[in-house]
């Protein structure tokens, strides 16, 4: 087999990876060395389907031993099946890398013959590009949970970036859905390589030589709408993660039916977009915003709004907070106003700190006042009236332009996709009542 | 300054130039109504004022804003030079008039609409400098790694550490079509000179890695998510050109608009100040 059908194989098996991101680590390359990374990252290009191209995203190899029935490289699929070699997959890479077309290496790897021996190749194809190649470009492994804890070192050692995926939100799921793997051997390696970093955190400030372990620490995947958890579950399960596990990113992956199971959605399912949209929107709140988890979901209420993004439903139920005075409230108030996001925040941080602000100015630093301004003052004056209930607040949100404000509110909000919800369906979802 | 805005600076269009003119403007207590490179200007009433580049002129106004008024308001200014489009002189050199008035501060007036205008060039600057970081491919020939790019701005000096940091053992070479200027790099040297005309030699066929790239590119796509306006959120038409995964993708005969927001933006608010400073 040439290497063309190789990389057609492993990368089409490797798509379903949520993860292709570059960013949190900073390297340069020395004398004779090639590659450096970016702490921001960089990506390189987009698919058809809009998600970013940063690294060259392959399995090691899809012949698997494992029989995880939403995967497509499961044992018992009648599937062409590759393997790289440890030296193919590192010059593939290099060559890449040098045109521009990619970051770095994100490699990954189905369970061939038993999870050590896999590791065992995976670091040898990371040990001829960071040795033989010089290679100091981005390289996010993906640890195989079950492999020796010497081996997730040795791993770490290689790598920016080490990901143990979760695959599924509940230990329940994970044993009808995948039953060659279990709760503790995903845990086990995510606290391994906690601990490492911790560790190795502490080396650094002592010895000037250390070499890093995980600099760009490590992130997860899950599976969502394969199983039957909820919005609520999910994200108080990332945020444990975040706070327990220090993890970086947790991923989500809208489920794509691939196979016809009984215990799996059917295969006329549409991927659940629109949910993973909310649950990424609702992780960035957490990640930057400042708020907790359950500040963004209520359990009565288990799922996140589709037509109301996270944060607009946070503000709407706490219409007592709103108001904010742009030339006065915290940095962490700001981020709160709907419209608002970390660069506006930041714009008007520095902006305020010398002249006091005005609307006009607002628009200058590119807020967007489409929503904005139904929660702001400047100087003591709004914009326009602001809609004093949460159900005005909405129809307000819904619709800003052609309504112009809550002026209409009672019209019946028209929508050419969805079946139109009442105003009660949407209050109550987002004000936590029935 | 009671002549203020009728007259009109002509320079180089070169820093060093510009620098220069902005000296004269102080020395002359004077505000031009444009302040335009000699080979664009067209034909007007105005009386001209021809800057003459002085190096010695451009340091110390350099010196001047870098102590005066800080690093900050320097790199505002070095940046905002590298941005292309109508009013950009006029519009740092008012920039400048400003902050010698108002002080350190004046850099982080960001809502202010003079500063403002600077603000956003080198916004639109740093935005066309990450989509070349990004967007710009090599081709590999005979050993030596080429690229063409037509940026909108001049972007060379804000890549350059980029490319020059992750593969400093190549010989490359980044030709800037749009502003006549090359970024060459070998192991021992780097630079970025002006080209005016650049036949690249037969290039040789590179198509053994732009096809396993291509191919790549086609398989890592999921097709039950495919969602064309999110990819050109993303990654615009307009540099398409440069990417071999999507060539095939571009109708024949697209021609990229080069033309555009910002830049207008600028021009526009430019002209209406001057034209109410004209009529007073």
């Amino acid at each position: 087999m040439d290497i063309y059908e190789k990389l057609a194989i492993l990368s089409e098996a490797a798509k379903y990876d949520a993860s292709c991101s570059s960013s949190g680590s900073g390297r340069s390359s020395s004398e004779g060395q090639i590659g450096a990374a970016l702490p921001s990252g960089c990506c390189h290009s987009f698919t058809a389907d809009g998600r970013c191209v940063s690294l060259l995203k392959v399995l090691m190899s899809n012949a698997c031993v494992y029989d995880c029935k939403y995967c497509i490289s499961r044992r018992s699929n009648d599937f062409p099946r590759a393997t790289f070699t440890p030296r193919e997959l590192a010059e593939l890479t290099i060559e890449f890398y040098r045109r521009n077309y990619i970051e770095g290496l994100f490699l990954s790897s189905a369970v061939v013959g038993t999870p050590d021996w896999t590791m065992e190749r995976m670091i040898e194809a990371l040990r001829i590009l960071r040795e033989e190649y010089g290679f100091a470009g981005y390289i996010h492994a993906k640890a195989i949970p079950g492999a020796d804890p010497v081996l997730t070192q040795r791993l770490g050692l290689l790598a920016d970036r080490v990901s143990v995926n979760i695959e599924l939100p509940s230990e329940k799921s994970l044993l009808s859905l995948a039953p060659d793997k279990t709760k503790h051997n995903i845990l086990e390696p995510m606290g391994l390589i906690k601990n490492g970093i911790l560790e190795n955190r502490e080396d650094i400030t002592k010895f000037r030589h250390t070499p890093k372990f995980v600099p760009a620490g490590q992130s997860t995947q899950m599976i969502v709408g394969a199983s039957p958890e909820t919005d609520y579950h999910i994200l108080h399960l990332t945020e444990s993660l975040y706070k327990k596990y220090g993890l970086k990113r947790v991923y989500y992956s809208a489920y794509v039916p691939l196979q016809e199971d009984a215990l799996l959605p059917s295969l006329d399912t549409r991927p659940p977009l629109l949910r993973e949209h909310r649950l990424y929107q609702a992780d960035w709140l957490l990640r930057f915003y400042g708020f907790e988890a359950s500040e963004i979901i209520d359990p009565k209420k288990p799922m996140l709004h589709p037509e109301v993004d996270p944060k607009c439903s946070w503000a709407v139920s706490h219409l007592d907070d709103f108001p904010v005075e742009v030339n006065t409230a915290d940095y962490e108030m700001l981020l709160r106003v709907p419209g608002i996001g970390v660069t506006g925040a930041k714009r008007i941080v520095r902006a305020r700190r010398n002249q006091k602000l005005d609307f006009d100015m607002l628009k200058r630093l590119g807020i967007v006042l489409k929503r904005a301004k139904f929660f702001i003052t400047c100087g003591g004056k709004t914009l326009q009236k602001i809609p004093e209930t949460p159900e005005m607040m909405i129809y307000s949100l819904l619709a800003p332009n052609r309504m112009g404000g809550f002026t209409d509110y009672g019209m019946e909000q028209l929508s050419l996709f969805e079946p139109v919800l009442t105003g009660e369906d949407v209050i109550g979802c987002l004000t936590g009542e029935f | 300054m009671s002549d203020r805005g009728i007259l009109i600076f002509a320079y180089d269009g070169s820093f060093d130039g510009f620098l220069s003119g902005v000296f004269d403007s102080f020395a002359m207590k004077i505000l031009p109504a444009d302040f335009v490179v000699f080979d664009d200007m067209e034909p007007s009433l105005l009386k001209i004022h021809y800057v003459e580049t002085n190096f010695e002129h451009a340091k110390r106004v350099q010196k001047g804003i870098a102590g005066k008024l800080g690093e900050g308001v320097l790199n505002m200014v070095e940046k905002a030079f590298l941005f292309d489009g109508e009013g950009k002189e006029n519009a740092i050199l008012r920039f400048i008039w400003k902050a010698f008035k108002e002080g350190r501060s004046t850099g982080g007036k960001i809502g202010d609409e003079e500063v403002n205008r600077v603000f956003k060039m080198c916004t639109a600057v740093n935005y066309e400098a990450e989509r070349f970081r990004q967007f710009t491919r090599f081709s590999d020939s005979k050993g030596a790694l080429v690229a063409v790019i037509h940026p909108k701005h001049f972007v060379l000096p804000l890549i350059r550490h980029f490319f020059c940091a992750r593969i400093k053992n190549e010989h490359f070479l980044i030709f800037d079509a749009e502003h006549g200027a090359a970024l060459i790099h070998t192991p021992q040297k780097t630079a970025i000179v002006p080209v005016e005309n650049l036949e690249l030699p037969d290039c040789g066929d590179d198509s053994f890695y732009s096809d396993l790239w291509k191919s790549y590119y086609r398989h890592i796509a999921i097709g039950d998510r495919y969602n064309p306006v999110c990819r050109r959120t993303h990654m615009p038409k307009r540099f398409w050109q440069y990417l071999p995964e999507v060539q095939e993708e571009l109708e024949p005969g697209y021609v990229p608009k080069l033309t555009f927001g910002t830049s207008a933006q600028i021009a526009d608010s430019l002209r209406s100040e001057i034209k109410s400073l004209l009529e007073k």
